[in-house]
């Protein structure tokens, strides 16, 4: 019999082991298509972990309620319900970090990860399990697409803007590979900030995150073997 | 216990589906609350960051038009003139200059201060801020292109200062500033009409408009119909060239367009006319939407070829918003039938009760101080019996010499022999006009009429001559109680 996850590993599993970006490989059209900008994947994040957190308490709730018949599309309206919400929120509060997402917040809806964690987890757990899943799972894809865009903007326009999109911080333009004042230096590569270098960034990070759970894997079956080994040898040993 | 499982599956979600609507709808409600009541006065963001500290005023007329450059055709998206002490001592544009492969290249820039006319290539823009810089990945190269121009260390009077990487996004913009730069030189020295800024009532009335003042006593309006909701917020009072007064008021109407969105519609309408014969002057539009076809409903009914009333006449390309602005417009007549007074009626305050206009030939005389005629008789019947309403003319020889000419509106009640002036009106004044003072005196029962000594104002020839008046209308006013 499986034996049940304790909270924290509920919370902390989706932030890097179970990542639903880089391990899942969920959500991966907003993840390409809002990280050109540092500010914009951060609003995003925030967004996405609001839908998923409120989505998760609201399911697990009424899951003993919800007939099995019609629990998609009861889903799916807790879920439009939310992203609505969102979207009325930042329109109103935060217009630039609206106007910069587009599309990609009404597309929330039909978020693989959301509608995922609301079938796959919150249907089925309690109430406080599916909040601390659903805030692992925000803040795993929120760090997730963070760091990209902070990759794709830095090395695609040579600099890091803040305050275009939360326009409560005063704006500011750091340079790092270009944009010193006085002088033509720049190593950017524009390629980074276009949807090529999008799929390039997230196919590195998926290719390192690949190498480094292979290596854990055959460290761990390194480690089985050799164990495996010993206690073969001691029972030879207890057996002469 | 519901057991049915298809009764149960339609309570749930019809349960959930009606949560949702009530919490979106009362969020929306609040939002929208919230943007209303911190509606700022600046410009846009992208206008007041060129210069965070200035006054920016919209152009609305006299834009320029789109112009084709070397490389692509540039669209000017607003003008917006900086304003100092009232005057424009610059002007700031919003650009779009096309696509140069997939993305738009859009800025908007400001200049200041003198230029000549006929040397546009001296201007040289003192703020830009690349909206959006062309194709991803090589928009840095615009940006630091616009950078170069504000610090003179690039020119734009050619492509010679065009970056490897991203070429056409920068021709588009350089494009753009040199069609900017043109029309400042130009505008800035007075060669298209400077920013003048003039109110709805203005654009409503034209050459007819003389003043206007806000009703400040007037309560909002606010009322929901099946096309839209609407609210009518200010009421104005607009005097016009020819001393009439007519009623406007401005509102905003909400409605769901075609596409499912919610439109927002700004506009002024004025009325004139009394209770039956109310008509709508004209009406101007402050915040527009793309759905406008109710404008030609509204022409119509400005016209009088619609009637406000046939609402099968809202057949027009925008349904929607022309029932939604007639339901408004609707809103503001009743508004204006109902608080509407006619000059009677002022006069004789909350005693009037109806009035009707007798069948009356004109009196004139002559005096000692002056020439008069009264032209028009009203009869009224208020809450403790009956008056007259006269209107008369008085000419009388001023102190310079000159003949003054001062029309007047007066309003009498009372019992033969016991008349009592409830009140006046003067609709031509003169600047001798003291007078007043002696009217008011005989309103409030203090200064008798028949008191020829009471005469003892700064102004004693017009009192004298607009005392004979009065007199000669009582006269009159006691001789209707033989008819």
């Amino acid at each position: 019999m499986d034996q049940k996850p304790s909270k924290a590993r509920i919370f902390l599993d989706p932030l890097f082991k179970a990542n639903p970006l880089f391990v899942m490989v969920l959500g991966t059209c907003p993840a390409l298509a809002v990280t050109t900008s540092f500010e914009s994947a951060i609003g995003m994040g925030l967004l996405f972990t609001f839908v998923v957190f409120c989505s998760n308490l609201i399911i697990s709730l009424l899951r003993k309620v919800i007939p099995d018949e019609v629990r998609t599309p009861c889903y799916i309206v807790v879920i439009a319900t939310f992203v609505t919400v969102v979207k009325i929120l930042s329109s109103t509060f935060l217009p630039e970090l609206y106007n910069s997402l587009g599309v990609f917040v009404s597309l929330l809806v039909v978020n693989c990860i959301v509608l995922g964690r609301a079938e796959a987890f919150a249907s089925q757990n309690t109430v406080v399990d599916s909040m601390l899943d659903g805030l692992g799972n925000g803040i795993g894809y929120t760090w997730a697409i963070a760091a990209i865009a902070l990759v794709r903007e830095v090395v695609g326009a040579g600099t890091l803007t803040l305050g275009k999109v939360f326009t409560f911080i005063p704006k500011v333009t750091l340079p790092i590979l270009s944009g010193y004042s006085g002088s033509d230096f720049s190593m950017a590569i524009p390629l980074f900030k276009s949807s090529a270098g999008g799929f390039l960034v997230l196919g590195f990070a998926l290719a390192i995150i690949a190498a480094v759970n292979n290596y854990k894997d055959k460290k761990a079956k390194e480690k089985a073997r050799a164990a495996k080994a010993a206690a073969a040898a001691a029972a030879k040993g207890g057996n002469q | 216990m519901i057991k049915n499982t298809y009764v149960k599956c339609a309570l749930v979600l019809g349960a959930i589906c009606v949560s949702s609507a009530v919490l979106i709808g009362g969020l929306n409600t609040v939002a929208n609350i919230y943007k209303e009541t911190h509606k700022s006065d600046k410009a846009p963001t992208q206008i007041q960051d060129l210069k965070p500290a200035g006054t920016f005023v919209e152009v609305t007329e006299n834009l320029p038009q789109a112009v084709t450059m070397n490389s692509t055709k540039i669209t000017f998206t607003s003008v917006w003139a900086l304003m100092e002490n009232g005057t424009p001592v610059g002007y700031a544009y919003e650009i779009n200059c096309g696509k140069p492969v997939k993305t738009e290249v859009t800025f908007t820039v400001l200049f200041e201060g003198p230029a000549i006319a006929e040397l546009p290539e001296l201007v040289q823009p003192s703020a830009i801020n690349v909206t959006v810089g062309g194709d991803s990945g090589y928009d840095s190269n615009v940006v630091k292109l616009a950078d170069g121009l504000v610090a003179g260390t690039s020119t734009a009077n050619d492509y010679s200062s065009v970056m490897s990487g991203g070429t056409k996004s920068q021709k588009f913009f350089i494009d753009g500033v040199q069609a900017a730069r043109k029309d400042y030189a130009s505008r800035i020295n007075g060669q298209t009409d400077t920013v003048v800024q003039k109110t709805p009532l203005q654009d409503i009335y034209g050459d007819l408009y003389k003043a206007e003042a806000e009703d400040t006593s007037f309560t909002k309006l606010e009322a929901t119909t099946d096309h839209c909701s609407y609210e009518i917020t200010n009421r104005y009072l607009v005097t016009l060239t020819n001393n009439t007064t007519t009623v406007a008021y401005a509102g905003t109407v909400s409605f769901q367009d075609p596409e499912g969105e919610t439109d927002v519609l700004k506009l002024t309408a004025a009325f004139s006319g009394d209770k039956s014969t109310v008509k709508l002057d004209g009406y101007k539009v402050t915040k527009d939407i793309s759905w406008n076809d109710y404008k030609s409903w509204m022409d119509g009914v400005k016209a009088g070829t619609t009637s406000l009333e046939d609402e099968n006449a809202v057949h027009t390309g925008s349904t929607l918003s022309t029932n939604a602005v007639r339901d408004m417009i609707l809103g503001m007549r009743d508004a204006y039938v109902a608080n509407y007074k006619s000059e009677v009626e002022k006069l004789f305050g909350d005693k009037y009760v109806s009035e009707s206009a007798d069948e009356f030939a004109a009196v004139t005389g002559t005096t000692d101080h002056c020439s008069y005629e009264i032209t028009k008789r009203t009869s009224v019947v208020l809450t403790d019996g009956t008056g007259k309403a006269y209107e008369a003319t008085v000419s009388f020889q001023d102190p310079e010499g000159e003949t003054d000419v001062l029309k007047l509106m007066a309003a009498f009640s009372g019992d033969e022999g016991n008349a009592k002036l409830e009140g006046y009106k003067i609709t031509k004044d003169i600047s001798w006009n003291d007078y007043k003072k002696w009217m008011d005196g005989v309103k409030a029962g203090t200064t008798s009429m028949d008191d020829e000594n009471a005469v003892k104002t700064g102004s004693t020839l017009s009192t004298n001559a607009v005392r004979d008046l009065l007199l000669a209308m009582r006269t009159n006013y006691y001789a209707t109680f033989g008819e």
